[in-house]
């Protein structure tokens, strides 16, 4: 370029340590950098690791708000949220984030011309973490217990141009998008290495879920069965080791964050302590578990804690960060276990499965052949087993109660069947020129 | 009327910046239009306006010549004036140098011309001593001339018995007749008029004050230098209509800010565009509001690298017609600043000006002492009906321990300052040159703040051939400041008086239960700001032909920041965190080039008057800055830099943008009575989408110069009338780049890699932020010029405003930025000097300014920021009332009674507590009480400057005002009620409201402010209207004659006092403070960070 060009083409300039969307993913190593990006939106803010799991194991059983929490934390524990809560926006918001930055890897990367094998793979992971948050979006906002609702989520499939508005999916729509991406993954994505990465495995595990909840429990139960199958993951020896171990030396976790003592010293562990304690209900079903101890802890002055996420060490340095384990192995038998009991009728499938974990936790097998009752037992076992982690309990109550297997007024005083979802942020509601539906009842 | 004649007067930057390579021969053909008779002095004009040539010669030479008829045609210039200057009467000759000079031949005297030549050289200056720049110095008449210097001086041969004359514009010509034994002629010319001729700076060029169609203030410099202020937007305070400025605190180095009209932009900066030397300064690098005020303490404003001292001219563009020419730019109003520049002289001018100063705050707290500390404390908790705290919490050192934290961190407040200066040229201005050097050394009244400023600058311009000209300006500083953006002085009042400087084992005492370590050792903390300016610009200048000219200047500007903050291992806050000292650095880089381009062209013909300039513009600017977090050191001394840290955090990043421009302003005027004024400016910005990067920013100016009209010619009061009006579009796009797509930036981490993620919410459709102002206004001039000023009319008003707008979560945010407010600024400016009294040996002038100013949101159209309410002004503060102090229980039962809530305002009321108003009506005291309470923005502010002659003495005085205006007094919060036993309070708080004491306004003393009395309330919010004395100047001149012998041209002294007094109702230390300067939602806040000091200062002038 002349020197004369240089002074006066002032305006030809791209900003600088910032690129421009049709640049930023031009090469595969750039679409890597996007892709971590994109998987950064799962530890940026506290939403998808302590912020989601926290609400639903309140609206559920085993959480309640803390010594700090108010009434913002208390309607998740009353099932009585209104429109404008803090979390219900935050949550919303930053899901909706991954999953556009996911889409404008998925779009870019899928147009790259090259034979490396790792641009299908981007791809596939990307589509893993929409997935996986499109499944979180619908299970609390939409009506993922029944198909033929049309109260589905906005579904994005393309990186946002503007703020322009766009109308709810159906569930089933939105059920399909999010099996199509698992599906993609679990074709392209790499084989499991590493349990902060997306992997077949964990599209098969994450699958395996979400026909749980499509109610498709033959094929939910077989693709549960290949994960436990599979020869990569294996059931930490001891119930407390999950949560000792946390991301070092793991064999069970098959999807989870990680956390270091630099850029990513999250506050999960304090805002477990302070924010989100854990219920009395579960503390008294507890009592009478092998992992009482693993899974609670009392301080000093004699208030309990939840001690699956209290202490840390990261390098040496004891830390309040911890991570969240989207999907763990011992999730993955008590999905096959009510798969297969569901789908298939197995009684002895399923009283194996569950056995499995109650072995491993060192309590009474269980010994029953009434179908009924090995349902009840498994949605206990995760109360006990998977309790003040992810909230798992609470899907359970509203899938049980919606199968017309238990009333869940029995647990939780609910006012109405509506309240078994959350209301839209109300924000997103008013500004989309009545094209985004409130869900009924809100 | 002789106005017309005056165009013929020498003026040096007219002859050499018009003078033509190609040297017209006299047989240059003039072409007549028609057939007339005209004057003498239309011939000249005629002459000018087709040729190069300039005219040197008395002023009042051809009055009583008789008028000469020419035909239409071509005639030459040699044969045109001998036609109109009768022979024998008049020659002329044809120099060398474009000039025509025309002599009066007269009688020889024989006796005069056998003297012998020699040179003759002196100073012109002005009844205020100072040097006048331009005048014509001729010898007998006409026989040969020259002009003054920059410094007022010329050189000039004659002899014995001829007659020196000297004239300038706006003044009363003066005769010497040179006796044998005279070599040097002092001269003081007195002002005869308003300087109508003067020359006025607007954007890409100059023009005549009186031809000026737009509302331009030019301030005047020799006045504001009397301030001392060491950086230039300070000493701005009470010099032009419609623009306020208040100085951000008392702390060496810091800033002021300055509003032009009022407030324009939400996200934008408010402060006006500098344009120094050509080369347009946005402060805060037009990254917008957020970004200044966050980087406001880790840097220093581009205006605190220029001494004032080096400055020559400041003129303030306020309409749109003025200011459109910066097209997106403009809204805030700009600034013009040139410095220094070199003169046609052979002998260098030398200027020598030191100055020191003493200050000390105006006003200061008085504080409890550790006793009286003590009492209250113990009151409080009785009245609290609370336990006593411990005795070790009580009295953590004993009860015999008592500082005075005032007087231990204070400091003697001196300032030095040097400033050296030489300008000169060649005779011939061909090469002229301004050099300068100034050191500034200035300590704050708190131990360790200062300012320190090294400064030199060169100014260098020669000619290359006849029609090319090229000249380069340098100038750099190194700035280094502490403390101008601390709150010291809060911290220090505040700090507990039962704690010693240093316990028994030499340790610094500290309060245990706060988070601070005491002021004596964190005055003593390492922290400074360091600042490198740099600019330099390079100019080319070429004559194409008659009246055309084209001009190209390449600019670079450089500012580099580092600051610097060190907190030593042994702070309370380290401690407590087992941290061993943390540092926070920061160095941050800004860089612009700028490109003009500008083609001017000039016509004149009979009564027709012609200026344009077309010019295009290319701008880019950078930034980049690093910060740099370190903690746990290995000592506090020594070692302290990044690399010897255990621990480091960094931060860093940058940004970029680009503004291609073009613009054009035409002028036109008709016999000097009818204008008309064009001004346009496209610009180009790479902030903005590709939809909308094209800016166009359009306005308009006509005037009417009444006076000229039959109807008021021969009312003799009037001078000078002139009507003018404007109306026109400005811009701004000041705030951060790139907001119209989607980008992507690193610093999304996963298990240690990091990643890209976008970054914006983007809005295709953000664009610029529009004001139309509309400008009416009246420049008068009356009483043989003894009173002149300007009233006008201002509306503006601001659409597109940028605000925040809530946008769907789908999009993976909540809020981005969009063009939806419509804001409005009005009001009145006034301005009029008088010269009240004017003779021999007294004089007294006298200039007032005064400006009002309504600002108002129009529309939010759904946007929101901060607490803006539509229909209310942008600067207004929002709390409760008090309604006054509670005396007895049976009163508070009462209304608790009433209250549907059961309580009126909280259970814990007690007499003694604040009574608040029940705003709604609703029975008690909630958040829907809140209301407006007083408004930052004052009714009219301004200034009054007066200056008294009288022998050798100048004595200056200028007053500042503002009425109307209230402040935050955040003072009261933390200095009358009690709270707690962790920080002071002043000796105000013992007269706090008991059952014997209940005729006062301050409430009961209880621990823990049960009531909440220090909730924002108006009982914080004061009246600070203020009528102050600014500044004092009283300066003496040297005998010239005594001086000789010293081989000092001038010397002169000053002594001058600032914030002198105040008048005022507020009771905060100076109702005259911003803390929140550089937010333009915190205005009209007192935190007392660092208090305003007054000021006395000696200073010397000598020029060699």
């Amino acid at each position: 370029m002349f020197t004369s060009c240089n002074l006066t083409d002032v305006t030809d300039i791209d900003p600088v340590y910032q690129i421009s969307e049709d640049k930023v993913i031009t090469n595969i190593d750039q679409a890597q950098t996007a892709l971590y990006g994109t998987y950064g939106a799962l530890i940026k803010s506290a939403s998808y690791i302590t912020y989601t799991p926290a609400i639903t194991s309140m609206m559920g059983l085993t959480m309640k708000p803390g010594v700090w929490g108010g009434g913002t934390e208390n309607s998740f524990f009353t099932n009585d949220v209104l429109s404008d809560n803090y979390y219900l926006e935050l949550i919303y918001t930053d899901m909706y984030f991954l999953i556009n930055n996911a889409n404008h890897v998925i779009t870019k990367t899928e147009i790259l011309e090259t034979e490396d094998s790792r641009k299908n793979e981007i791809v596939a992971e990307a589509k893993f973490l929409r997935a996986l948050s499109n499944f979180y979006l619908l299970r609390l906002w939409g009506e993922f217990f029944d198909e033929s609702s049309s109260n589905g989520i906005v579904l994005k499939e393309e990186p946002i141009v503007s703020a322009n508005p766009q109308a709810r999916a159906s569930v089933l729509e939105t059920y399909n998008l999010i099996l199509e991406d698992l599906e993609y993954a679990i074709e392209y994505a790499p084989s499991f290495s590493d349990t902060f990465y997306a992997s077949s495995l964990a599209a098969k595990a994450l699958k395996s879920k979400v026909l749980l909840y499509k109610k498709d429990y033959s094929n939910a139960a077989q693709i549960a069965l290949e994960v436990i199958n599979s020869s990569d993951r294996e059931l930490e020896d001891t119930f407390s080791d999950v949560f000792t171990k946390k991301i070092i030396g793991t064999k069970e976790a098959i999807f989870q964050t990680p956390f270091d003592n630099s850029n990513d010293r999250n506050n999960k562990a304090f805002m477990y302590r302070a924010y989100f304690g854990i219920s009395d209900y579960y503390i008294s079903q507890m009592e009478n578990d092998a992992r009482y101890e693993a899974a609670i802890a009392y301080t000093s002055s004699g208030s309990a804690r939840n001690n699956k996420f209290n202490n840390s060490v990261y390098s040496g340095v004891p830390l309040t960060a911890d991570t969240e384990y989207f999907i763990r192995l011992g999730e993955l038998y008590l999905i096959y276990a009510e798969a297969v009991l569901r789908g298939d009728n197995d009684i002895d499938e399923a009283l194996a499965a569950l056995n499995n974990i109650r072995e491993r936790s060192e309590n009474t097998l269980i010994s029953s052949t009434n179908k009924d009752e090995i349902l009840e037992a498994i949605r206990v076992e995760k109360v006990l087993e998977l309790g003040a982690e992810s909230g798992e309990e609470w899907y359970d109550l509203v899938r049980y109660h919606k199968e017309g297997d238990i009333d869940i007024n029995t647990y939780k005083e609910i006012s109405s069947d509506t309240k078994l979802i959350l209301p839209l942020p109300i924000q997103t509601v008013q500004l989309s020129e009545g094209l985004i539906n409130q869900n009924p009842g809100y | 009327m002789n106005l017309m004649r005056t165009f013929i007067l020498l003026f040096c930057s007219t002859v050499f910046s018009f003078t033509s390579g190609n040297l017209l021969s006299q047989n240059a053909k003039i072409t007549i239009d028609s057939d007339k008779t005209i004057s003498v002095d239309e011939v000249f004009e005629i002459i000018k306006s087709q040729t190069d040539y300039t005219f040197l010669y008395q002023e009042n030479l051809f009055e009583n010549l008789p008028k000469v008829k020419v035909e239409r045609g071509v005639i030459k210039t040699n044969t045109l004036l001998k036609m109109s200057l009768p022979a024998g009467v008049f020659d002329f000759e044809f120099t060398s140098s474009n000039s025509i000079i025309i002599k009066q031949i007269i009688a020889i005297d024989e006796a005069t011309t056998i003297g012998e030549q020699q040179t003759i050289t002196g100073v012109v200056t002005d009844g205020n001593n100072i040097p006048l720049f331009g005048v014509t110095v001729l010898v007998n008449q006409n026989e040969r001339g020259t002009s003054t210097d920059m410094d007022g001086k010329y050189s000039i041969e004659a002899k014995e018995g001829d007659v020196l004359s000297f004239s300038y514009v706006g003044f009363t010509n003066q005769e010497f007749t040179l006796t044998a034994s005279q070599t040097t002629i002092n001269v003081v010319l007195k002002e005869s008029a308003a300087a109508l001729e003067e020359v006025v700076l607007i954007g890409y060029g100059s023009q005549k004050r009186k031809d000026i169609t737009g509302s331009v203030t030019k301030v005047d410099l020799k006045e504001l230098k009397k301030l001392n202020s060491s950086s230039i937007d300070n000493a701005l305070v009470g010099r032009a209509s419609g623009v306020y400025v208040v100085t951000s605190s008392g702390a060496p180095g810091s800033s002021a800010s300055i509003r032009v009209r009022g407030i324009t932009s939400i996200f934008g900066n408010n402060e006006p565009l500098y344009v120094i030397d050509g080369v347009p300064i946005e402060i805060g690098q037009g990254l917008g509001n957020s970004y200044y005020s966050q980087n406001s303490s880790s840097t220093l404003s581009p205006l605190s690298s220029i001494n004032p001292q080096d400055i020559e001219s400041i003129d303030i563009l306020k309409d749109a017609s003025a200011t459109a020419i910066y097209g997106s730019r403009g809204a805030n109003g700009v600034v013009i600043i040139t410095t220094k520049k070199g003169s046609y002289s052979s002998v260098p001018s030398i200027s020598l000006s030191t100055r020191g100063s003493v200050s000390r705050f105006t006003k200061e707290y008085s504080m409890l002492n550790a006793d009286q500390f003590h009492n209250i404390v113990k009151t409080a908790y009785e009245n609290a009906g609370s336990d006593l705290p411990e005795d070790d919490q009580l009295y953590p050192y004993g009860s015999d321990v008592n500082t005075n934290w005032q007087d231990e961190t204070a400091q003697d407040a001196f300032d030095t300052n040097y400033y050296l200066n030489a300008n000169g040229g060649s005779i011939n201005g061909g090469s002229l040159y301004s050099l300068s050097a100034s050191i500034n050394d200035q300590k704050g009244a708190i131990y360790s703040t200062s300012f320190k400023r090294n400064n030199v600058r060169t100014k260098l311009e020669t000619k290359l051939s006849e029609n090319f000209r090229v000249g380069t300006n340098f100038n750099y500083s190194d700035t280094n400041n502490k403390g101008s953006n601390t709150t010291f002085y809060y911290q220090t009042i505040k700090y507990r008086p039962d704690v010693p400087i240093y316990d028994e084992e030499g340790n610094f005492g500290a309060d245990t239960g706060g988070v601070q370590s005491n002021p004596y050792a964190r005055v003593r903390y390492p922290s400074y700001v360091d600042s490198k300016n740099l600019m330099i610009s390079l100019f080319g200048e070429y004559k194409l032909m008659q009246g055309l000219m084209f001009k190209s200047t390449y600019s670079y500007s450089t500012a580099t920041n580092k600051s610097f903050r060190y907190t030593p291992s042994h702070d309370v806050f380290e401690l407590r965190n087992n941290r061993k000292g943390t540092l926070n650095q920061s160095d941050s880089q800004f860089s612009s080039r700028i490109l003009d381009n500008t083609l001017t062209y000039n016509k004149s013909f009979d009564k027709h008057d012609f200026n344009s300039v077309l010019g295009v513009s290319y701008t880019q600017n950078k930034s980049e800055f690093s910060s740099i977090k370190a903690t746990d050191f290995p000592d506090d001394n020594v070692m302290v830099t990044p690399g010897a840290a255990s621990n480091l955090s960094l931060s860093s990043g940058g940004t970029i943008s680009g503004l291609s421009s073009y613009f054009l302003r035409a002028n036109y005027n008709f016999d000097d009575r009818y204008y008309v004024t064009f001004t346009g400016r496209a610009d180009n910005s790479t902030k903005f989408g590709p939809n909308n990067r094209r800016g166009y920013f359009p306005s308009g100016a006509l005037a009417w110069r009444i006076s000229r009209e039959n109807f008021l010619k021969d009312i003799e009061f009037i001078n000078d009338i002139k009507l003018r009006t404007s109306y026109g579009k400005t811009g701004s796009a000041n705030f951060s780049d790139f907001q119209y797509a989607t980008f992507f930036s690193s610093g999304s981490f996963y298990n240690n890699n990091n990643g890209v993620v976008s970054n914006t919410i983007p809005n295709p459709d953000i664009k610029w932020e529009t004001t139309n102002q509309l400008d009416i206004a009246v420049d008068y001039s009356l009483l043989d010029r003894r009173i002149n000023g300007s009233l006008g009319y201002f509306h503006k008003k601001t659409t597109d405003q940028i605000l925040y707008r809530d946008v769907i979560l789908e999009t993976g945010g909540r809020s981005q930025y969009s063009n939806i407010g419509d804001f409005q600024n009005k009001g009145f400016e006034f301005q009029v000097g008088v010269e009240i009294f004017s003779n021999e040996k007294f004089q007294w002038t006298t200039e007032l300014n005064l400006t009002t100013i309504k600002s108002k949101v129009l529309k939010l159209n759904g946007g929101y920021y901060n607490n803006l309410i539509e229909g209310e002004s942008m600067s207004y503060f929002s709390g409760y009332k008090v309604a006054g102090i509670f005396q007895t229980q049976a009163e508070i039962d009462a209304l608790n009674a009433a209250s549907p809530e059961g309580v009126y305002q909280s259970s814990n009321t007690a007499p003694g507590d604040f009574m608040f108003v029940d705003v709604n009506d609703d029975g008690f005291i909630g958040d829907d009480d809140n209301d407006i309470i007083g408004n930052a923005e004052p009714d009219f502010f301004g200034g009054w400057n007066n200056i008294f002659r009288f022998g050798n003495f100048e004595v200056s005085t200028l007053f500042n005002f503002s009425v109307g205006n209230y402040l935050y007094n955040n003072n009261k919060k933390d200095l009358l009620i009690f709270n707690n036993y962790s920080s002071n309070y002043s000796t105000g708080i013992l007269n706090a409201w008991t059952s014997e004491n209940t005729n006062t306004n301050i409430p009961r003393l209880v621990a823990s402010d049960p009531n909440n009395n220090r909730r924002d309330s108006d009982f914080f919010i004061e009246d600070a209207s203020f009528f102050k004395l600014k500044n004092i100047n009283i300066a003496y001149k040297f005998n010239p004659k005594l001086l000789e012998k010293l081989f000092i041209q001038r010397a002169s002294v000053s002594l001058s006092a600032s914030n002198v007094f105040v008048i005022t109702k507020y009771t905060g230390l100076d109702p005259e403070v911003n803390y929140g300067g550089a937010s333009n939602f915190n205005q009209g806040y007192d935190s007392a960070s660092y208090p305003p000091v007054s000021t006395i200062s000696l200073g010397l002038n000598l020029n060699l």
